[in-house]
């Protein structure tokens, strides 16, 4: 099957995301659409899907002019889409979770579960699959969730098949499973439409190359004609924007936890016996598959989760029974990993939320009775300082972009001269411009003498800023690694499992 | 730009205001249908429902004594709903601090006008703060969801004070489950000949102007802002939302106590069981319908008085049952809270939440 | 204390509480939890109430009761989700619209204020009259019925399944087809039968309709379904310790010499201390 996207076009409020891109895709061939954050992939791709309907264009299947008009329809003509975050149903088997909207039959309503479960394991041996189908999908890895996605399409028969950022989730291990994946699919004549940013990848595994930028198409490239320095300059443009690294200026150790267990209510351990240190001046950056607990970690040390054993203690004092204002007297500074859900809220005003984590600072916002003229002062100083983009400091937070937002955040944290910042996928979502404010704001920080303790998704990321690197899995901290030692192969089998 | 000057004010939500009118005026719609289904002249009802409010001082007086107690419910419950919590139990404070006002009255009865009154309002205000606390302790320690638990709170108050004015506090020879009637000195003072207004409805108007400054200008009322909109952000924030969640209640419940003992001293002068005619849920659609804010509450309070006090005039000249005007206030809830432009909306595609 | 008719009627009484439990459960189960409940019920007695009476005719009046509560159910949801107001409001705005409704056309049509009771309300029989089941009558078998045929549907369906989906995650489901609207409408009307069958069973068990008969029932099935997390067989266990405990209360009041508003405080208090000690025991999240 092959398909044609001819001019697509597509206006939100105030951004164009599509802007007249033709994209193609060929029986058997593997497709990696890149660009930046925003470029316009996800959106094209939506289209693609029947999600989102395109404001002008049209769209070729086997050359016959289709209209996709949801995605039953698409799925119905052989499209499917693995999303970035799951369509699955946490307390439902990887069976249910894969015949859902599909269902075999019985009489009367009933559920066919047999004849279910034999035309699943057909597929399953048929691709080189091996899961089990009564395992429910809230106690299954994040990488064997993502193949029940992809069966999810194999069992409707699905021809093209779009994945959407695949591999943020993923071991380097696992994302060589992944590959050796779409390889089979390949050799079964399947195309592969693979959404991403991570060039090294694309070179990995992409017949075919279409780079994205401001939703427009940038030059399709096959490959043996790209090459990563070719791709970067036409996703990015010239202004390649460097990180400056001084170097490191790391003092003593200020913070550490020893022995820290947390159990979630099933009593499943989420933290395993944990103990680590951080030193001023030092970015401890924290790599893992996302689930493994680093959030939870973060969480117990920002005093959000109460664990159950183990002892937390920053700069000699032990805080392990202090709440979270407590905390953040003492010195603790957190960057949410949700800014609208946790970060902020955005019903509220610029300076309700640039304040709201001073109300133990009297001198600030007042003892009783709420002191605005210093309150409103502050805010305008923040908003200058951090670049905020906003009309107002009246202005209500849901109408700042991420990027904005994210700034306005990391301006509040900061500003209060913490002693320790805890940053959460701090450049999550965000545009280049933004993603590299924040990298460098951090190691501005770190050079003042803050020691910060990064967790991302993003290896790249953490390899290019952390003074130390310890990875996760399932919980246990299961190694830590100087800067001169950053081994991606070795830190990949770490946050497998299979070291350490 | 550079703007020093400080709000002193709030500044009007008027689309907000208008969305309101617009629900008022539908429910009145509605209400006329109903009438009309049952055999009634909207027009005589509505007519004698206004002159019955607003016809003259008497009547305006009678309005403002209807809205009272509703003032007062309504800002309790909304002190809590603002902070995130649905606490549905102002009702039951309201009876034990009827009871506790009672008890002082006809307890202490050689103590002057001056000491005994603000007596028994602040005894009536700590039993109701200690009856709030009891659901609010359960919420932050056991996460026991307070809906379900200020609804069954209700009850039990309800029944209990009912239990003590039938045994330990009966009238010895009244078959009237009623207790003893309070002092001539615990009596609020009335306002007006020939209306039941009296003091209550300044000290109402005096709270109702307190929990707007608190609001507004207040750290508490800043912290509780920020917890009813994400109790999760303000949690990570460093705001004490348990403590936060703990004196919310708590107010709501003294508040609610407070309603109790006015409308015992300024109107029964004794305590008599089930006596309430459900001012404490009436706080509720009251402090929807104001979205939590103290000026709402006391407009929307005077609007609900307005049809209870020209509901039972309306009663008593057309003979249409008051009941009507709860159904007027439970459809102007339904109008407010739904967002009415969307009927002339299809949902757009990709929308499904 | 007569141990087989202490249960009998603990059975009884259970029966209103567990069929409007149903409905939750439905509604629950999908995410839309359902606070409107005692609302449902009391419209639903109303209308068993004037339609009995006036045509002696049980069917009839219960075919009604079932009627107003799809109709009211109906329009509750469709504020929801069609004009996105909040959930918990319009429930709360639905008890109080059932309270002034039945009210005013208690008025209207049976001139009376509070209670309405006539012999000439029908009166439900017993279906089998052997020994103890002689207590109960059809609704009381029915309303367990019901508790395995919400089981069977839940679990064994596709209807149940997809429905579950919903409830979990809505996006998911409707990213896979499933009309997702079609589920929450129905969860509703099935909520507004099971509340017609149990306002019409108070109606015709007690022969009475007043504004206050439903007494907080709603409430305490909401309080079920909360307690037995939308399983329909947990659910049914705490509707019957709800019940058993009204019906120790009524027993008690012949039996001991506690004044009676004691004894009636007893199930209200049991619910908020059940919900309290299951929480105890899954402290420390």
């Amino acid at each position: 099957m092959n398909i044609r996207m001819e001019r697509i076009t597509k206006i939100f409020p105030g951004v164009i995301a599509n802007d007249n891109i033709d994209f193609s895709i060929e029986e058997g061939e593997i497709h990696a659409l890149v660009g930046e954050n925003g470029a316009g992939k996800t959106t094209l791709m939506r289209i693609l899907h029947g999600e989102l309907k395109p404001d002008s264009g049209k769209i070729y299947i086997n050359g016959k002019e289709t209209e996709i008009t949801d995605p039953r329809t698409a799925i119905r003509l052989g499209i499917g889409m693995v999303h970035q975050h799951f369509m699955l149903i946490p307390s439902l088997t990887v069976l249910e979770n894969i015949i859902l909207g599909e269902e075999p039959m019985a009489k009367f309503d009933f559920l066919d579960y047999r004849s279910a479960k034999n035309m699943i394991r057909n597929i399953l041996n048929r691709y080189g699959f091996e899961l089990n189908l009564n395992s429910r999908i809230m106690n299954i890895s994040v990488g064997e969730q993502q193949k029940v996605e992809i069966i999810k399409l194999l069992y409707r028969n699905a021809e093209v098949l779009i994945f959407d950022e695949p591999t943020s989730v993923l071991t380097p291990q696992e994302v060589e499973s992944l590959f050796e994946i779409f390889r089979r699919l390949k050799y079964e004549k399947k195309s592969i439409v693979f959404i991403t940013h991570k060039l090294e990848e694309v070179m990995k595994i992409a017949d075919r190359i279409t780079v994205l930028k401001s939703g427009k198409v940038q030059g399709t490239l096959k490959k043996d004609e790209a090459d990563i320095r070719k791709l970067a300059n036409l996703m990015i443009g010239n202004e390649i924007p460097k990180i400056t690294i001084e170097p490191s200026k790391v003092g003593k150790p200020i913070f550490s936890i020893s022995n820290l267990t947390l159990l979630d209510k099933n009593g499943i351990k989420r933290l395993d016996n944990i103990s680590m240190s951080v030193r001023s001046g030092e970015i401890f950056g924290i790599a893992g598959v996302e689930g493994n607990g680093q959030d939870e970690l973060i969480k117990v040390i920002m005093g959000l989760k109460i664990p159950k054993a183990g002892k937390i203690k920053l700069m000699g004092e032990d805080i392990t029974k202090l709440g979270v204002k407590e905390r953040r007297i003492k010195g603790i500074a957190y960057i949410p990993e949700d800014p609208y859900r946790i970060g902020s809220s955005v019903e509220l005003t610029v300076w309700e939320n640039a304040i709201s984590n001073r109300m133990s600072h009297d001198e600030l916002v007042g003892k009783f009775f709420l002191d605005f003229e210093n309150i409103y002062s502050f805010s305008r100083k923040l908003v200058d300082q951090f670049e905020i983009k906003t009309p107002s400091i009246f202005s209500k937070v849901g109408e700042l972009s991420g990027g904005n937002l994210q700034k306005l955040i990391v301006g509040r944290e900061v500003s209060t001269e913490p002693k320790i910042i805890l940053a959460a996928h701090p450049t999550k979502g965000l545009d280049i411009k933004a993603t590299n404010y924040v990298r460098n704001l951090l190691l501005k920080l770190k050079n003042s003498g803050k020691a910060i303790i990064l967790i991302s998704t993003n290896l790249d990321e953490l390899l290019e800023i952390s003074d130390r690197l310890a990875v996760m899995y399932k919980g246990k901290m299961v190694g830590e690694l100087e800067r001169g030692e950053f081994d991606k192969e070795r830190i990949g089998l770490m946050m497998a499992g299979k070291v350490g | 730009m550079n703007r020093t000057l400080i709000p002193k004010f709030k500044i009007l939500n008027l689309g907000g205001i208008l969305i309101s009118i617009f629900a008022i005026f539908l429910a009145f719609l509605v209400g006329a249908m109903i009438m009309l289904f049952s055999g009634v002249s909207p027009l005589e009802a509505y007519y004698s429902l206004f002159v019955g409010a607003f016809g003259g001082w008497i009547n305006f007086a009678d309005t403002l004594f209807a809205a009272t107690p509703l003032m007062l419910t309504g800002l309790a419950t909304a002190i809590s709903f603002r902070s995130g919590v649905f606490n549905i139990g102002v009702e039951g404070s309201l009876y034990l601090g009827a009871f506790a006002s009672a008890w002082v009255g006809f307890t202490f009865t050689n103590l002057p006008s001056f000491v005994v009154i603000p007596f028994s309002l602040i005894f009536s205000m700590v039993v109701g703060g200690i009856w709030g606390y009891i659901p609010a302790i359960l919420k932050v320690k056991l996460k026991v969801d307070e809906i379900v638990s200020t609804i069954m709170l209700n009850y039990v108050a309800i029944l209990f004070t009912s239990y003590l004015v039938n045994y330990p506090f009966q009238v010895p020879g009244v078959a009237n489950s009623m207790s003893e009637r309070i002092s001539k000195n615990a009596e609020l003072p009335r306002l007006m000949r020939g209306s039941q207004l009296n003091l209550s409805f300044f000290i109402a108007l005096a709270l109702i102007l307190i929990f707007y400054i608190v609001n507004s200008r207040t750290k508490f009322g800043y912290e509780s802002k920020v917890c009813g909109k994400n109790m999760y952000f303000a949690k990570a924030s460093g705001i004490d939302v348990d403590k936060i969640i703990i004196t919310s209640m708590v107010l709501s419940g003294a508040i609610g106590g407070l309603v109790g003992a006015l409308q015992i001293l300024g109107v029964y002068y004794r305590f008599y069981d089930f006596f309430s005619p459900g001012y404490g849920s009436d706080g509720i659609p009251i402090a929807i319908l104001s979205n939590n804010h103290p000026i709402g509450c006391l407009f929307v309070a005077i609007l609900f008085g307005a049809l209870r006090s020209g509901g039972s005039m309306m009663e008593l000249m057309t003979g249409i049952p008051i009941d009507l005007s709860n159904v007027l206030e439970a459809v102007i809830i339904f109008f407010v809270t739904a967002k009415i432009i969307l009927i002339f909306r299809k949902s757009k595609k990709g929308e499904v939440v | 204390m007569n141990l087989p008719l202490l249960i009998a009627s603990g059975i009884r009484i259970t029966t209103p509480i567990l069929l409007a439990a149903m409905g939750g459960v439905f509604n629950q189960q999908v995410g839309l939890m359902n606070i409107g409940l005692e609302g449902l019920m009391l419209l639903s007695a109303f209308s068993a109430a004037v339609v009995g009476f006036r045509t002696q005719n049980i069917i009839l009046g219960i075919f009604s009761a079932i009627l107003t509560g799809i109709i009211f159910a109906l329009l509750h949801v469709f504020f929801v989700i069609k004009l996105k107001a909040n959930l918990i409001i319009v429930g709360i705005a639905l008890d109080l619209l059932a309270v002034g409704l039945s009210g005013y056309f208690l008025q209207i049509i049976f001139g009376v204020k509070g209670i309405f009771s006539s012999p000439r309300i029908p009166r439900l029989s017993p279906l089998i009259r052997i020994g103890i089941m002689s207590e109960f009558d059809i609704l009381v078998y029915m309303s367990w019925f019901f508790v395995l045929l919400t089981a069977i549907i839940l679990y064994k369906t596709r209807y149940g399944l997809r429905m579950r989906a919903c409830g979990e995650n809505l996006e998911a489901a409707f990213s896979l087809g499933i009309k997702v609207d079609f589920y929450r409408y129905t969860s509703y009307i099935i909520s507004g039968i099971l509340c017609g069958l149990a306002g019409s069973y108070l109606v015709f068990t007690l022969q009475i309709f007043s504004k206050n008969i439903t007494a907080g029932r709603g409430f305490i099935a909401f309080a079920s379904v909360l307690f037995g997390s939308a399983n329909p067989l947990l659910t049914s266990v705490a509707c019957l310790i709800f019940g058993f405990a009204e019906s120790l209360q009524i027993r008690f009041q012949s039996f001991v010499e506690l004044p009676p508003q004691i004894i009636q405080m007893l199930p209200y208090l049991a619910v908020v201390i059940a919900l309290a000690l299951k929480n105890l025991r899954s402290e420390g999240v």
